[in-house]
């Protein structure tokens, strides 16, 4: 009985002399928004290494190589931009622990929040993607007109897969075709008997195709082609992209 | 202080400069939190210094309160906060448990009159096999059985599911009573 008065005795002390004062509401609220604008930021960066990892991928063709059996997944494990994945974990690591302030967080198992959120970031970066955002972005890195981010993109366009060729077909041969890419070089194409072709082997003059084969001296020994006309409805291929920046 | 006041309601006058309203909210929890804060240390003393903070970041923060939400969760997330950071900085004993018969209401009902267990060595046991347990099992149950609190209060106190509050629940109690088992068999 003694420790209860002492205790609620020194308590009562504290706050009468001043030695415990009520933090003003405003420090509350300044914190909440505080925590707020550090979710929307990492949801913003979230989504910009989203989509930016689709759009590397997209642009360099090696999104559509997995369709060509072991060899294509292969190529597209070693073109996955690991550092800006990495990036990305980092970021959805920190939304989870910013998010699990909050009830509707935390009274759910981990797996569900964790889970929201990839889906969400992975939604919403296809749809940044969608956007052209980056297109737009690459284009002016690569005519220098782009501040801070122009030497990340001109980096990682040069960072192109050996063997992943997208292009356009300008015209059929006797044993392939002619593409052209975007930086307007032409490629001979070469098909064999063992030429993969995982949607058909229609081709005509005009369409978006991605190759993965050997270059020897101007010539691409076909390993896989596929045409991208498969693609998701809102996301532009290759050839689009190219088209536009000839527009 | 008028004791049909509710907790939120004293806050509310705390928050309007009223001291002497704070003084009841401590008299209302102090034997709680003192309660609680035994289940994780051995010492008095520090039990009683841990309190004392407890109610005085109470009232530093009592301006980020939710008035709408209830007062006690509040008030034991900031005790379980003190008492976990006070336990990481330094390894004590958890203390002497009892209430046997709350946690495990017939645990001992079927055994006949001439029953040889002395019922202060089986507290013992549940005691000991309770301080034994993970922290993270020990103290749902401790919120739930001694405390009195719901699924979802213990969920908000501990951050964390309120499924996962029933699983450690649940799964704390089938550590306890293979205690108690393996004391039986012996």
């Amino acid at each position: 009985m003694e420790e209860k008065k002492s205790i609620k005795n020194s308590v009562l002390e504290k706050i009468k002399s001043g030695q415990a004062a009520m933090k003003p509401k405003w420090h509350f609220v300044l914190k909440a928004v505080l925590v707020g604008i550090g979710i929307i930021i990492f949801i913003l960066l979230t989504l910009f290494v989203i989509s930016l990892i689709i759009f590397i991928l997209h642009d360099n063709g090696t999104w559509f190589v997995p369709a060509f059996g072991m060899r294509g997944i292969g190529r597209f494990i070693v073109s996955v931009p690991w550092l800006l994945v990495l990036a990305c974990v980092a970021f959805i690591g920190l939304l989870e622990i910013l998010v699990r302030k909050y009830s509707f967080a935390y009274r759910k198992p981990f797996l569900y929040s964790i889970i929201g959120i990839i889906l969400f970031v992975s939604v919403g970066g296809i749809g940044v993607f969608a956007t052209h955002m980056h297109d737009r972005f690459s284009r002016l890195a690569m005519e220098r007109r782009l501040p801070f981010a122009g030497p990340m993109y001109q980096r990682f366009r040069a960072q192109r897969p050996i063997d992943v060729y997208p292009g356009t077909v300008r015209e059929t041969t006797e044993n392939g075709f002619l593409i052209e890419n975007e930086s307007n070089e032409t490629f001979r194409v070469v098909v064999t008997h063992a030429t993969r072709f995982p949607f058909g082997s229609e081709i005509v003059v005009g369409d978006d195709i991605v190759v993965m084969g050997d270059l020897k001296d101007g010539v691409i020994y076909a390993f896989g082609i596929r045409k991208i006309d498969d693609k998701l409805p809102f996301l532009p291929s290759p050839g689009q992209v190219e088209m536009r920046r000839i527009n | 202080m008028d004791p049909d006041y509710r907790d939120e309601e004293l806050v509310e006058k705390v928050r309007g400069g009223d001291t002497e309203a704070f003084g009841s909210i401590v008299d209302r929890y102090e034997e709680k939190l003192l309660r609680y804060g035994r289940r994780f240390f051995s010492d008095w003393d520090d039990i009683a210094d841990l309190v004392q903070d407890v109610f005085l970041k109470a009232y530093i923060n009592i301006k980020s309160f939710d008035i709408t939400l209830r007062f006690s969760p509040w008030i034991y997330r900031i005790a379980h906060n003190e008492f976990v950071n006070a336990l990481k900085k330094k390894a004590k004993n958890p203390v002497s448990f009892l209430d046997v018969d709350v946690l495990f209401p017939h645990p001992i009902s079927d055994e006949n009159e001439g029953d040889r267990i002395d019922r202060e060595t089986l507290k013992q046991i549940f005691e000991k096999s309770l301080n034994a347990l993970d922290l993270k099992y020990r103290e749902p149950i401790i919120l739930y059985y001694f405390e009195d609190l719901g699924y979802q209060e213990i969920a908000d106190i501990l951050r964390i599911p309120i499924s996962t509050v029933g699983v450690r629940i649940a799964r704390g109690k089938k550590i306890l009573k293979k205690s108690y088992d393996c004391f039986e068999k012996k």
